[in-house]
């Protein structure tokens, strides 16, 4: 991970929370058993379960149009040491939007980030890619493409 | 856009979102039914400041993302407007003539209250509900308040009110039923001045 000015890039945060929202809640929940100092934390906004949105553009470039209602649950905590994690994880699992948060704000902390960076993220992140190819082979297959045939006038 | 919010600077809101909410309607329906007396927000938490506890509480039980909120001395950055954003979602507006709530915290120098909205003929219910900090708040001496919910009369007064605030609250008796409800905090303490009351004194 590399650090800026502000402290890590918007994308590489943006990376590390796309990991532990897609990741298995279990997967989770073992990395965060194996800790062997678990930092004290407080919610500022404990999991709550709601809906959103999801928009989508007809071939990536139309107009947007939404596209339906995702079940979604948040949540904010902090660290002792002040560092801030939220999680927003797709389903009902508050466990899961929990851990998300606490991982996102112990990454944030240079203390713990290249640890947490080697020990957590980079094992979810071999789950999380051999899950999202299985996603993507399975529907490459269902692929369609659809075309007009002109009829001669 | 707003600035971003200040997350570390964040403190926790109600402890158990769904009965502290509850249990601050209740507080504020009960002060609206009785006008001048005094209720209490039975509820602990530490409010960011400038906010009593009693303001937080109803902020955090009334506001949400469709609720557009006016304040006078908070700029969208500091503690108390970024702690309302985050916990109640609300948008923070610079009209008050825009605003469905809108908190004073010094009394003393706050706008004339037809700056505020006053609701329209067929709406009357879209008007402002102030949340106004007041130093104390008394119901043994003061302005005598009569009209519904009020049996007899009741005495009511709140530190830090100045004679026009007095004087703008009497003018609006001509314009019901639009005007402005008010409710007064000090503390974990609440009492309401909604339009229908009658104020003499």
């Amino acid at each position: 991970m590399q650090f800026n000015k502000n402290g890590y890039t918007k994308t590489q945060r943006q990376q590390w929370m796309g990991i532990l929202a897609g990741s298995l809640t279990k997967n989770l929940e073992n990395a965060w058993q194996k800790m062997p100092e678990k930092p004290e934390y407080m919610h500022l906004h404990k999991p709550e379960t709601g809906s959103i949105m999801v928009r989508g553009r007809a071939g990536g470039t139309g107009n947007r149009f939404n596209f339906g209602e995702v079940t979604a649950t948040r949540c904010t905590i902090q660290i002792k040491n002040g560092h801030v994690g939220s999680a927003y994880v797709l389903g009902l699992d508050h466990r899961h939007a929990e851990l998300a948060a606490i991982f996102d704000a112990l990454l944030q902390d240079p203390l713990h980030n290249s640890e947490i960076s080697n020990s957590v993220v980079s094992r979810l992140k071999d789950s999380y890619d051999r899950h999202k190819e299985e996603i993507a082979k399975k529907s490459a297959a269902t692929k369609v493409d659809f075309f007009t045939m002109v009829r001669g006038e | 856009m707003l600035p971003s919010i200040d997350l570390n600077k964040l403190t926790p809101g109600f402890s158990d979102s769904v009965q502290d909410s509850q249990q601050a309607f209740r507080a504020v329906l009960d002060a609206m039914a009785h006008p001048g007396r005094i209720g209490i927000i039975d509820n602990f938490f530490l409010p960011p400041t400038p906010l009593n506890l009693a303001s937080a509480a109803i902020c955090l039980a009334l506001l949400d993302f469709e609720t557009t909120f006016w304040t006078e001395d908070l700029k969208p950055k500091t503690t108390g407007t970024g702690w309302l954003r985050f916990h109640c979602g609300c948008s923070v507006i610079q009209n008050p003539l825009e605003a469905d709530f809108a908190l004073i915290t010094s009394p003393d120098i706050m706008p004339a209250l037809n700056e505020f909205n006053i609701g329209n003929d067929e709406n009357p219910e879209f008007s402002t509900t102030l949340i106004i900090q007041a130093g104390r708040l008394s119901s043994t001496k003061g302005k005598r308040l009569t009209g519904p919910g009020i049996e007899t009369f009741s005495t009511f007064n709140a530190q830090g009110l100045t004679n026009r605030f007095w004087q703008d609250r009497q003018s609006q008796s001509a314009i019901f039923p639009l005007g402005v409800d008010i409710i007064f905090t000090c503390e974990n303490r609440l009492a309401a001045l909604p339009r229908t009351t009658k104020v003499e004194g």
